[in-house]
């Protein structure tokens, strides 16, 4: 593709070395693109040498319908210029920490695919040609990208699949009884949903690098076909060296058992626990996906008519839930149209904004936002993250009751909502 | 912005050619720079810094057909704007090393794109008021001159900056009732009907205004030198000398008790030519007595001493009365104590109104009260934009009200446990009495 052609488009990434080599770009051929990409290696060498015996580090920039921003990771830079409009009802509304997160996102699997150990060969060989390293991997980026642009970017964690007690419960004996002590995590997903994740005493399994495996999962098919082992690097784990995944489908099924363990050895033994385990949940088999088929809910599950849409991340568990919407696959119900929901995520954005500091949030901030259209209340706490959508012209004491209510009926569903064990 | 220092300041022309016949490259690139702040800085630096700001400049037209307005570092904020035809200014404000792991620092709470546009239209602003244009200043003769103006303007700036603490850009008005009002115009109308010299007036009093004749933009710019944030102090604290060849912004030779700031006075006759957006170049006369400052613009380049001297027998006769007018009226005012704390403002007027309970404004509040003002500028469209916003932190609890997209306020009220609903009501209720002028309920 032609520069012009490619400088036409609404959002543009570029991922390249500190010596400017491309690394990845989403539109347009690395090579034709070289020049351009070195003069953004120089742009930020620039800034970042601005004043002699004094460093800085470029973050972004701005026109009044155009965001550039940057990332700089030691050896490896991302880049994301952004149109942004206000007016139109078409354009991107992306914030900038949103796009912030993308590249951050970006770099996470960038560092999933080369381990940390890119950063010292590029820093060793900064003239070293990393393409080839990431070759195969531009549908998963292209994927991650779309995926995240839909994923609140403040939130940390990952949404699972609503699921009701008693089934989760046999998901998770399934897993219990079957786990092979090579077995760190254990995750029973979709590449799009996860329905039950087990960790191995004294480790945690990050919701970044949950996002890695749907991402694996979601972007190569030739996982599909038969058990197969592969090395990923799990960076919140350890971003130096990979570690190894079992996956098995479930026969028949978009389900997969997916099992982590850091000895390259243990193929056979983690093909044996799926196996077993893979047989226990063939007969819910078919609960299990209408469940998955239920996703997303409607927000009228909650019984509450004056809301029309919520967003609940659990701050313990790393987890979040929201009505009407799923970002991984960009599903939406009737009740919310894509172009509501990016200018939803925009105002959820703006209501939170101020809750990252420390100077306005020490445990508890609460925010409503009365827009000509809709009324938006965050509330953060130590425990939990709620946002939500109400009409304008409801009352401020009938969000304050409807919020508390929310908030009781989420508590009693805790436990089909999120994967609480 | 609140303590942000200036790291650098330049102004350049990117069209501008060498002279000699075979110019160096150095050549090339010092003759585009109009000024550079601070002046010890290194030569490459300089030179680096303009053809960065170039490039970048160049770099965002691929992408986008408005131009770049800041570049946004982890310890700088760049700022960059033409103010003329092919001369752009940039200025580098400095925030300090406050390592973050966050991307979004507590400075960006403060560079939103009105903010900044507002700095560098107040560095613009302000030189024009006393030089005009900088395209005036011909190249190369006159560039040694604009140098100088520069260097001694900028100074002043840089020292002034950080000291700046107004969260918006507009006018104070002075709390007169209709018939007072009408007292002071007709004062005033003496003046201008006496004096057919006197092309526009305007009458400050303790920093607020009373009346003007000048466009919107003019005002402003006479109103933020002389009066707003109390800035004729600052004036005094400078004691500039009178030295004509110099930046004559804050030059002033004395201010009395009563008499000429710039007029005739003990120093001689000091009246300055003044530019001013959608008027032509004209004389300024201030005349300061008690708490009163009265602008009068002169339509005649030059102002004779005695044409001085007849105007200043008219203010002796008709000035005391305009200023018992105001004074009772204002006093009584100044003396009440507001029950909420309230910032309101008009951005069709430029009319600020701070509740004296707000006064000072802390750091933390002012960043608040930033973000939430610019949040609800963000969008233009009438469907999409932010009206009102009701916030807890554990500083304050702020309600910001925007009305008819134009108008915004802004209450304060100590950090409580009490339900959002049952402080918007107590907010609504005192508003409604107090703004039921201006709001038709909240």
């Amino acid at each position: 593709m032609e520069e012009t052609k490619v400088f036409q488009k609404k959002k543009l990434f570029f991922v390249f070395t500190s010596a400017g080599k491309p690394v990845w770009t989403r539109y347009g051929d690395a090579i034709d693109l070289s020049t351009f990409i070195g003069s953004l290696a120089a742009i930020i060498f620039n800034f970042q040498n601005y004043y002699t015996n004094s460093s800085d580090a470029l973050r972004y920039l701005r026109t009044s319908d155009m965001l550039v921003v940057f990332l700089c990771k030691e050896a490896l830079f991302y880049v994301v210029i952004c149109k942004i409009s206000k007016n139109k009802l078409n354009q991107t509304k992306e914030t900038l920490e949103s796009l912030h997160q993308q590249l951050q996102n970006l770099h996470i699997k960038v560092i999933s695919t080369l381990t940390n150990n890119i950063t010292s060969t590029l820093q060793k060989r900064p003239n070293f040609d990393a393409r080839n390293l990431m070759g195969g991997t531009h549908s998963a980026l292209d994927t991650l990208v779309r995926t995240s642009a839909m994923t609140p970017h403040f939130l940390e964690g990952f949404m699972p699949v609503r699921l009701h007690y008693d089934l989760r419960n046999e998901v998770y004996q399934a897993f219990k009884n079957n786990m092979h002590e090579d077995i760190l995590y254990a995750i029973l997903m979709t590449p799009n949903f996860i329905i039950y994740r087990y960790c191995r005493k004294g480790n945690s399994l990050h919701y970044s690098d949950v996002s890695l495996l749907s991402n694996l999962l979601a972007s190569y098919n030739s996982l599909r076909s038969a058990s197969s082992w592969t090395p990923i690097c799990l960076p919140q784990y350890s971003d130096e060296g990979f570690v190894y995944a079992c996956i098995t489908f479930i026969a028949n099924s978009q389900i997969s058992i997916t099992l982590i363990s850091e000895n390259s050895n243990a193929f056979k033994d983690l093909k044996s626990s799926g196996d077993i385990i893979e047989a226990e949940l063939t007969k819910i088999k078919s609960q299990l996906e209408d469940c998955i088929k239920q996703m997303p809910y409607s927000v009228s599950i909650c019984g509450i008519k004056e809301v029309k849409h919520f967003l609940y991340c659990s701050k313990g568990l790393d987890q979040y839930t929201m009505s009407g919407v799923n970002p991984s696959t960009r599903d939406f119900l009737p009740e919310i149209k894509k172009q509501a929901y990016k200018r939803l995520l925009k105002r959820y954005d703006t209501a939170y904004h101020l809750s990252i500091f420390s100077d306005y949030y020490k445990g508890n901030f609460t925010r409503i936002d009365i827009y000509r259209n809709e009324q938006i209340l965050c509330i953060k706490t130590l425990d939990y993250t709620l946002l939500v959508s109400f009409s304008p012209l409801l009352s401020r004491n009938a969000v304050y009751n409807v919020s508390t209510q929310l908030v009781r009926w989420i508590k009693q569903e805790e436990q089909s909502l999120f994967i609480v064990k | 912005m609140r303590g942000s220092a200036i790291s650098s300041l330049f102004v350049f022309n990117p069209t501008l050619k060498p002279l000699s016949e075979h110019p160096t490259e150095d050549e090339y690139k010092s003759c585009k720079l109009i000024y550079y702040y601070p002046e010890n800085a290194p030569l490459f630096e300089q030179h680096t810094h303009v053809g960065l700001a170039e490039g970048m400049c160049m770099f965002v037209q691929q992408f986008s057909d408005n131009p770049l307005e800041s570049i946004h570092t982890e310890k700088h904020t760049h700022i960059l704007q033409q103010c003329e035809p092919n001369i752009w200014l940039c200025i580098v404000l400095n925030h300090g090393d406050s390592p973050s792991e966050s991307f979004i620092r507590q400075q960006d709470l403060e560079t939103h794109p009105h903010v900044l546009k507002a700095i560098v239209d107040n560095y613009y602003r302000n030189f024009y008021l006393f030089h005009g244009p900088l395209t005036n200043f011909r190249y190369p003769e006159d560039f040694p001159h604009l140098k100088n103006l520069l260097s001694d303007y900028t100074k002043i700036f840089d020292e002034d900056q950080p000291k700046r603490t107004e969260l918006f850009e507009g006018f104070a008005y002075c709390p007169l009732d209709r018939k007072s009002y009408m007292n002071v115009m007709y004062g005033l109308s003496q003046i201008s009907f006496t004096h057919t010299d006197v092309l526009h007036t305007m009458l400050i009093y303790d920093g607020y205004i009373v009346n003007t004749s000048m466009p919107q933009q003019g005002s402003l710019l006479v109103y933020s030198y002389l009066a707003r944030d109390k800035n004729w102090r600052r004036l005094i604290d400078m004691k500039r000398d009178l030295n004509p060849n110099a930046c004559q912004y804050g030059r002033i030779a004395e201010y009395p008790k009563k008499g000429f700031v710039y007029g005739k006075n003990s120093a001689g006759i000091i009246v300055p030519t003044v530019y001013l957006p959608d008027i032509p170049p004209c004389k300024m006369l201030l005349w300061v007595q008690e708490n009163m400052q009265l602008v009068l613009l002169m339509k005649n380049q030059e102002v004779p001493e005695e044409t001085i001297e007849v105007i200043r027998n008219s203010l002796h006769e008709l000035c005391p009365d305009i200023i018992k007018t105001i004074q009772s009226q204002y006093q009584r005012v100044l003396n009440s104590e507001d029950s909420f704390k309230f910032l309101y403002f008009n951005n069709m007027n430029l009319a600020i109104k701070q509740s004296s309970k707000l006064n000072p404004i802390d750091d933390q509040l002012y960043r608040l009260i930033l973000t939430v003002s610019a949040q609800m500028r963000d969008s233009t469209q009438k469907y999409d934009s932010l009206v009102k916003t009701i916030v807890r932190t554990n500083i304050a609890w702020v309600m910001a009200v925007k009305v008819l997209d134009s108008r915004e306020i802004y209450f304060v009220l100590p950090p409580s446990t009490a339900p959002v609903n049952k402080v918007e009501e107590e907010i609504v209720k005192f508003a409604n009495g107090y703004f039921h002028t201006i709001f038709t309920g909240l």
